[in-house]
Order: C-alpha cells, then structure tokens, then sequence
C-alpha cells in the first residue's frame, strides 16, 4: 500500500467525528465551583425564573416548569398540554430565509425540539439529535429543531459549530411555541406520528434512550389517513348531488384529512363501504 | 493540577477518549462512565500535572476499561445502540456514511490493532505516546497501526473511494496514456 493511500485513508476515517460525552457529573462541578461559576449560575437562574415569569404573564400555562439551565430528565406524559394536538399549520423560516410549512412534513415521525443557542441542557441533547436523524432519517424520521433564540443571528454560527446541519433548524418564537401548547422551559421536544398527531411531550433534556425507543414505535406504526376512505368517483358523487349539513361537514373534514371522518352510519362511512 | 486545567482537558480530549474506550469495551455507555471516573478522580486528587497529560488520560481510560471489562467477566460485545461517531457527511435524507458500519469494522480487528488506530487516528496520539500508553516500543505501535489500518481499508476500501485493486491498475495505464 502507498503511503499516500495510507493518508486518503486516514482523512476518510477522520470525517467520521468522536460524539462528545454529556458534561461532567454534576457531582463534580459542585466540588470544584469558583464564585465566578456560581455567579454565573445564579444569573441563569435569575433568568429562568424571569422568564418563566415573562411567559405566564402572556398567558401561557406552567406545566412542569423546567428553568432553562437545568438538566434533570423529566419524564414525558401525554397529560401535558400539548400532547394530543395536530401538527400546526405553520410557516416558520429556516436557515436561509425559506419558509417550511410544518404540516406538509406529514408522513414523517417528527421529533419537535424547541432550543436556543444559550441553552446549556440543550447542547447535552443536540448529539443525540443529530445520531437519532444519522440513523432513522432513511425510516421517514426528521428532526426539527425550531430555535428560539431573540437574537437569531447566533443560530447558524451555533449549527455550523456543534455540527447540526443534517438537522432541519427553524427559527421559532413564542407564536411557535403556543401552537405547541406552550413551552415554558428550554429544551422542550415534541414527538409527532406520521399522521402529524402530537404524541407526547418531553420537558427539560430527554431521556434518550426512552424517546429512541418511542421514535422506533412511532416508526413501526402505519400511517392513518382517511384519504382511503373515500373514492374520488365517490366523493364527486356527493358533490353533484345535493348533501345535507352532514355530508358538507364530513366533505369539508375528507379535505382536512381529518382521522375519526368514518362513523357509523354516517353518508361518507356507507359510501367508503361500497 | 488546576480544576479549570481538567475541563478544559476534558472538553478537549473526552470525545476521543469516549470513542477509544467504546473501542475497547463495545460500548458508549460504559466508556463514557469510565472517562467521566477518570476525570473525577483527578479532581479529588489534586495532583501535579503528568508531563504527557494526553497520554496520562489514554493510559488511565484504558487501565479503568480493563478493570471494568475484568470485573463484568464477560466477553467484549458491541454495542450498536449507542454510536461512538457521527458521519461529517450524513444529510437529513439519510445519505452519506454510516458510523456503525465504522464501528462495526473496528471491532473486526484484533485488539490491539483497533486501539493503536483509535488512539492515532481520532486522539491524534503520535507513536511514541502511544507506545507510552501500551508499553511497548514505537515500532511496534506503528506496525499494530499499519497493520489495522490495512484491514480496516481491505473492509471500508471503496467507500472511501478506492476501486477494487484490478481496476485501479487498468484506470492507472488508462490514466498514464492520457497524461502522455
């Protein structure tokens, strides 16, 4: 082998980059904390009780709060506002300026994640991200991470250093994070189903190894759309003729695509069963 | 040495050092508790900075790695759960190089081999250091290196962009009689 090939070799191995661990154990730190840390810590305090205070003052709900700055792992529940919401009909602008619609990302299993640039817990579980859309992106799987930075030109110098690009990143605001029912505490991460149904909410840093298992049942499941229950022939039918305030109802939930649309007894459910 | 000194040392070496007790053990979980104990010990003890630190943490990363692997009694696994690396080039559709199948062929290799590539190729370990670390002379280190990194090659060769060795030579002579 030529020692030239030894080095193309080599520079190919090293693209391959090392994930970073977690931070040192918070045992450590406290042991080994300078004023000038505790200070520091102290000021992200302050200001996660502030803004934790900012967003109940604009009517947003205290669930679980979780001060930016603190790394414990809550458990997700599918109590928390939030869970059980369809995907929001929103444009929010990425990173060169061009507005996703979230809910045309429909059929994929979305991983929400609401972070900023300033987050400490949330640099914990951009490794995580960045490895769950490695190796499910293929399965139909995205990650969007919808940054709430108030200074947005930090995000795109803060993805190119923590190695982000194969994330799809937005930038978000509160407006966003209310379509979510709320985000009180940074991170946040929301797990979408292929139909762009909110399944579970997960405040403060993830359990990672619960939502990669979440994220595979979520890829397992077969997407539910009510497109099948309806033939066009069928749904021209009801348009040419004469539908009752029902049938416009069932009509206008059909276009939606709307789950639950076939009910017993219903116009629509009779017609999908011829 | 100064606890300052030891986070920096661990914001700048943990991930190799994560990757290389990974390569050891077969798993991420249990490297990145080894080198996390590593660093904790070296806050409480508040000793003198060794004269090769880089070393010193590949040295004590691989003592506890073998202490661990010791105590479980078990054979070595891999572990693909956890990835050890992350593509450069993986994009958001799911192209690009895989990790795991890195992984997976690191772990092929004899152990000794896949430490000295770990340790040269992502810690950036010169082969003194890492003959410092194994106790054993330079040369060897180079040629458990040379070795690994030629069956890690004969395995991963053409994604890294070599073609099969009959067409390289025919691409060769093609190559050399358009130069000419």
């Amino acid at each position: 082998m030529q020692p030239e090939d030894d080095e193309r070799f080599e520079q190919y191995l090293k693209q391959f980059e090392p994930l970073p661990p977690g931070p040192l154990p918070r045992s450590i730190r406290q042991s080994a904390w300078s004023p000038r840390a505790l200070a520091a810590v102290a000021a992200v305090f302050v200001a996660g009780v502030c803004l934790v205070l900012w967003e109940s003052r604009n009517g947003m709900q205290l669930v679980r709060p979780n001060i930016a700055g603190a790394s414990a792992v809550v458990q997700p529940t599918a109590m928390d506002k939030g869970a059980g919401k369809s995907i929001p009909d929103l444009d929010l602008p990425d990173l060169t300026g061009s507005d996703v619609r979230l809910s045309e990302l429909r059929g994929k299993v979305l991983l929400v994640n609401f972070w900023a640039s300033w987050c400490v817990p949330c640099q914990t579980e951009m490794p995580w991200l960045t490895q769950f859309q490695g190796r499910y992106a293929a399965q139909g799987f995205q990650v969007v991470a919808i940054s709430m930075d108030e200074d947005q030109s930090q995000c795109g110098p803060f993805v190119e250093r923590h190695g982000l690009e194969n994330l799809m990143v937005l930038l978000g605001d509160s407006h966003a994070a209310n379509h979510f029912g709320g985000v009180v505490g940074l991170p946040t991460s929301f797990l979408v189903d292929r139909d762009g149904k909110i399944v579970s909410k997960h405040p403060g840093v993830i359990d990672r190894d619960a939502v990669e298992k979440e994220i595979l049942d979520l890829l397992q499941r077969p997407e539910i759309t009510t497109r099948s229950l309806i033939t066009l022939s069928q749904f021209n039918r009801l348009l040419d003729g004469n539908p009752s305030q029902l049938d416009a109802q069932l009509i206008s939930a059909s276009r939606g695509l709307l789950p639950n649309v076939e009910r017993p007894g219903s116009t629509l459910g009779a017609l999908s069963s011829q | 040495m100064q606890r300052e000194q030891i986070e920096r040392f661990y914001e700048q070496y943990s991930p190799a050092l994560v990757a290389y007790g990974s390569s050891l053990t077969g798993r991420r979980s249990t490297a990145e508790d080894l080198v996390q104990q590593v660093f904790l010990k070296l806050l409480r003890e508040n000793r003198a900075e060794p004269e090769n630190p880089r070393a010193y943490l590949y040295r004590a990363v691989r003592n506890a790695a073998l202490n661990a692997m010791r105590t479980a009694g078990r054979e070595t696994e891999l572990d693909l759960k956890n990835p050890w690396f992350a593509a450069r080039g993986a994009t958001a559709n799911g192209s690009g190089n895989s990790g795991l199948e890195l992984e997976a062929s690191l772990f092929d290799l004899p152990s000794e081999q896949r430490e000295a590539v770990v340790m040269h190729v992502w810690g950036g370990l010169t082969f003194e250091e890492i003959a410092a670390v194994l106790e054993i002379s330079a040369n060897t280190a180079a040629s458990r290196y040379r070795y690994g990194l030629a069956k890690l090659r004969e395995k991963l060769g053409e994604k890294a962009g070599d073609e099969p060795r009959e067409r390289t030579k025919a691409t060769e002579v093609k190559e050399h009689a358009t130069r000419r």
